[in-house]
């Protein structure tokens, strides 16, 4: 019996284990499922975010690249061992010519252990020849009785007519006492004529080429800078767009000849005396010679479109012909001339458009009034010629500055790369972060020539690397070269410019950016970069809550007698320093400047009398 | 007295001890039905969850490579669509753009597949299912030619297009029946820009 009870009692035992055991089993082996599931669900996310993150600094380095190769630089930034820092991630591009007129850009970003490429492929921005005003490749001379002026045909339809109540009839939408400037340039010389009996009138502003001067005669009336080139503006040939394979035109019918909108490529078009012609836009017409005889019209209709037209050999418009435009906006239409036959152009009426031929002698005769841009090997001016510059043109031209993109597409997305290499970009590719420079200063070097006003007003250039110029001390810029070629996309103001080259902080502010470094790691590498710039002691203070207050005045003693500026603005504006400190600051940097010695007297700062009495003994 | 305590229950206290034993049983047997029903729910809500912004992420950086004029349907064309044909650009040569073959997006197998065809209706065909879930309609629409779930759309399959110039909105509803019978649907939705 005693048996039994203990067996009965035993059985009773196993039964609530059991129970217990099982229920607890299947929970955990429940709760461990749904872990593992969870689990690696979190894996593909997180590795599936790694890979967007990649993707966006892949494309911010794009973004980088096109903005640099805006402002002449190669589009090179950064490079796998020396990747562009942003945020807790990476990227790289890399810049290949495909040819004169395209690039290749291909940026890989890297966060977490993925990795994106994306490639875009750009055509080179060109700035307008039509920018250059009258312009020749040869010396230019302005005659007696022409008159070279401006005017603006975005303004109101009352003052954008050339010729309407302006000085020497050239005024435009302006004020009339601020009338918008023609623009005269050469590679050569340029001379401006005039008699008594025929004085001449220029407002404009007169380039003339690199080592070359502009002469201004007597009885010249002149409005405008004189301003030699730094460099000679290169002509680049004219390319006919099509072959012209029509039968050519001798119109002489009175009856009007319409050429349509389209595109038409004949071997000529001849406009007999008393005929008349007109091409309506938008419409692209290649013509091997184009001759508008004396008493005959041609008219360009460009209310539907632009005209272009491409002359393959000759190009004439005799005295005496008539030329009718229905607009007033020189881009809607443009001759281009591909030969180096002489070009004459002796229509009377006026003409808005731009005439360019770089390799020919254009004569713009007495009765002709060329508004918009006239650009050629050689330009004759005949007397009572008259040249009006369409300032509207840069604006109107200035997106084509811009590199255009073309393709664009992804080469690579890869969320886990070289897995046993590391668990983020920096040791995966083996960079040290806090060596890695900002975006913006990760751009390859260029050879850099500016001429720039400083912060005194003085004027100066600086021919060299990039990376040896400093723009925190630039006031306004005057010119700008990268690697010899002009930038042709300028900032509207300095203040742009100063932001886009963020304000010339030196590399060594860089580490500031990094979240990891001590207070007496980043003390240390500050240090060691000294003497820093007004600008980069700025920033150092404005990130006190950095330092602590031993190791900001270590930095800032190390780069005394400061800047009253950094005294200004940042020491004594904020709390950075207790006061002890600061007096040790303001001694080290005396003598004071008197705004600050006075703020000292008036107990503006919090010292105590000790040490305002040890800073006043110091000055 | 040994005896007596050896002696065993009663029939009535055996009965109460069978009866709560039957009740702990009962309890312990649906907390665990409760718990296993919970995680798989769960499961199949994360696995949907995530296979929906899979097929999202898929469809969006295939689509972003894409023209906007060789989208088709029109792209200013004021509709929606279940499938989106497009060619990603390969680079430039000679000055020009190289095309791809041309690519589609959509619905197919009985409209619960998503489906990538490269050279689509070519003998050479290509052709990857993405997802095999997708709901008939978007979530909380019905057949019935009103816009039931107000996003401006009406019939709306499970997965539509919205085109806008070079935007190419993508909505995308999956539908997965768990272990346990109960419907699980997931909605994602993206907006993605054509680059070229």
């Amino acid at each position: 019996m005693r048996i039994a009870s203990q067996r009965s009692s035993s059985s009773r035992r196993g039964a609530a284990l059991f129970v217990a055991l099982f229920a607890a089993a299947s929970v955990a082996v429940l709760a461990t499922c749904l872990l593992q599931i969870s689990g690696s669900v979190q894996k593909r996310q997180l590795a599936s975010a790694d890979l967007r993150r990649a993707f966006y600094l892949a494309d911010a380095g794009l973004a980088e690249a096109y903005a640099g190769l805006t402002i002449g630089k190669t589009g090179n930034v950064g490079s796998a061992s020396s990747p562009a820092k942003l945020g807790k991630g990476v990227f790289f591009v890399q810049a290949t010519d495909v040819d004169a007129d395209h690039v290749r850009l291909e940026s890989t970003g890297m966060a977490g252990r993925a990795r994106a490429t994306v490639e875009m492929t750009v055509e080179r921005g060109e700035e307008s020849v039509a920018t250059l005003g009258f312009f020749a490749n040869q010396p230019l001379t302005v005659p007696a009785g022409a008159s070279v002026g401006g005017y603006d045909s975005s303004a109101p339809a009352d003052s954008s007519k050339p010729g309407l109540g302006g000085v020497g009839g050239l005024a435009g939408g302006g004020a009339p006492s601020d009338p918008p400037k023609g623009r005269i340039g050469s590679n050569g010389d340029i001379v401006l004529q005039g008699t008594a009996r025929a004085p001449t009138t220029v407002t404009a502003d007169l380039a003339p080429g690199a080592g070359h001067q502009a002469t201004i005669g007597r009885h010249v009336t002149h409005t405008g800078t004189i301003s030699p080139r730094t460099a000679s503006a290169p002509l680049p040939a004219v390319e006919l767009p099509f072959e012209p394979t029509g039968a050519g035109v001798d119109h002489q019918s009175p009856n009007t000849l319409v050429v349509q909108p389209g595109e038409l490529g004949i071997a000529y078009l001849h406009l007999a005396s008393g005929s008349h012609a007109i091409i309506q836009g938008p419409c692209s017409l290649v013509v091997d010679d184009l001759t508008v005889a004396s008493g005959a019209t041609l008219e360009f209709d460009t209310d539907d479109g632009a005209v272009g037209v491409w002359v393959g050999d000759s190009l004439s418009f005799a005295d005496g012909s008539q030329v009718v435009c229905s607009s007033n906006d020189p881009t809607d239409v443009t001759i281009q001339v591909a030969s180096d036959s002489p070009v004459s152009f002796g229509a009377a009426g006026a003409f808005y458009g731009v005439l360019y031929a770089p390799e020919a002698q254009a004569t713009v005769g007495s009765g002709a009034a060329v508004n918009g841009a006239c650009v050629a090997e050689q330009v004759v001016l005949s007397p009572g010629a008259k040249l009006n510059f369409d300032v509207h043109i840069d604006e109107a031209t200035a997106l084509d500055v811009l590199p255009k993109l073309l393709a664009w597409r992804i080469l690579e997305l890869e969320s886990v790369v070289n897995n046993a290499a590391g668990n983020d970009p920096f040791e995966i590719l083996g960079v040290d972060p806090a060596r890695l420079l900002p975006p913006s200063k990760s751009h390859a070097d260029v050879p850099l020539h500016v001429v720039y006003q400083n912060l005194a007003g003085t004027t100066l250039t600086y021919d060299g690397m990039e990376s040896g110029f400093d723009w925190a001390n630039v006031r306004a810029v005057q010119t700008l070269e990268r690697s010899g070629k002009p930038v042709g996309y300028m900032p509207a103001d300095t203040t742009a410019l100063a932001a886009e080259t963020k304000t010339g902080l030196s590399d060594a502010i860089g580490v500031l950016s990094d979240n990891t470094l001590t207070s007496a790691q980043l003390t240390a590498s500050l240090i060691a970069a000294s003497p820093l710039t007004s600008n980069d002691l700025v920033r150092i203070v404005n990130a006190s809550a950095k330092f602590t207050s031993s190791d900001l005045t270590t930095i800032l003693m190390s780069n005394s007698p400061l800047a009253a500026n950094v005294l200004d603005k940042a020491l004594i504006a904020s709390p950075a320093l207790p006061s002890n400190y600061m007096a040790k600051v303001l001694i080290a940097s005396s003598p004071l400047p008197p705004h600050i010695v006075a703020q000292v007297l008036a107990d503006a700062l919090t010292l105590t009398p000790l040490e305002k009495a040890n800073v006043l003994a110091a000055q | 007295m040994r005896r007596r305590t050896c002696s065993g229950f009663t029939l009535v206290e055996a009965s109460i001890a069978i009866a709560l034993l039957a009740l702990v049983f009962v309890k312990v047997g649906m907390l665990v039905k409760m718990k296993s029903d919970t995680a798989a729910h769960e499961s199949t809500a994360l696995v949907v969850d995530d296979q929906a912004r899979r097929v999202l992420e898929q469809i969006s950086y295939a689509v972003m490579g894409a023209s906007r004029e060789r989208l088709i349907p029109d792209p200013e064309s004021p509709i929606y669509s279940s499938e989106l044909r497009y060619e990603v650009s390969l680079g430039v040569q000679n000055g020009a753009v190289v095309w791809g073959d041309a690519q589609w997006i959509g619905l197919s197998a009985g409209a619960n597949e998503v489906t990538w065809r490269e050279r689509p209706d070519a003998p050479d065909e290509r052709k990857v299912v993405w997802c095999k879930v997708v709901r008939p309609f978007l979530e909380g629409e019905l057949m019935n030619g009103i816009d039931d779930n107000g996003n401006g759309l009406i019939d709306e399959k499970g997965l539509v297009f919205t085109l806008n110039g070079s935007r190419v909105t993508v909505r995308l509803t999956l539908e997965r029946k768990s272990e346990t019978g109960e419907i699980v649907t997931r909605t994602v939705e993206t907006m993605v820009t054509c680059r070229n």
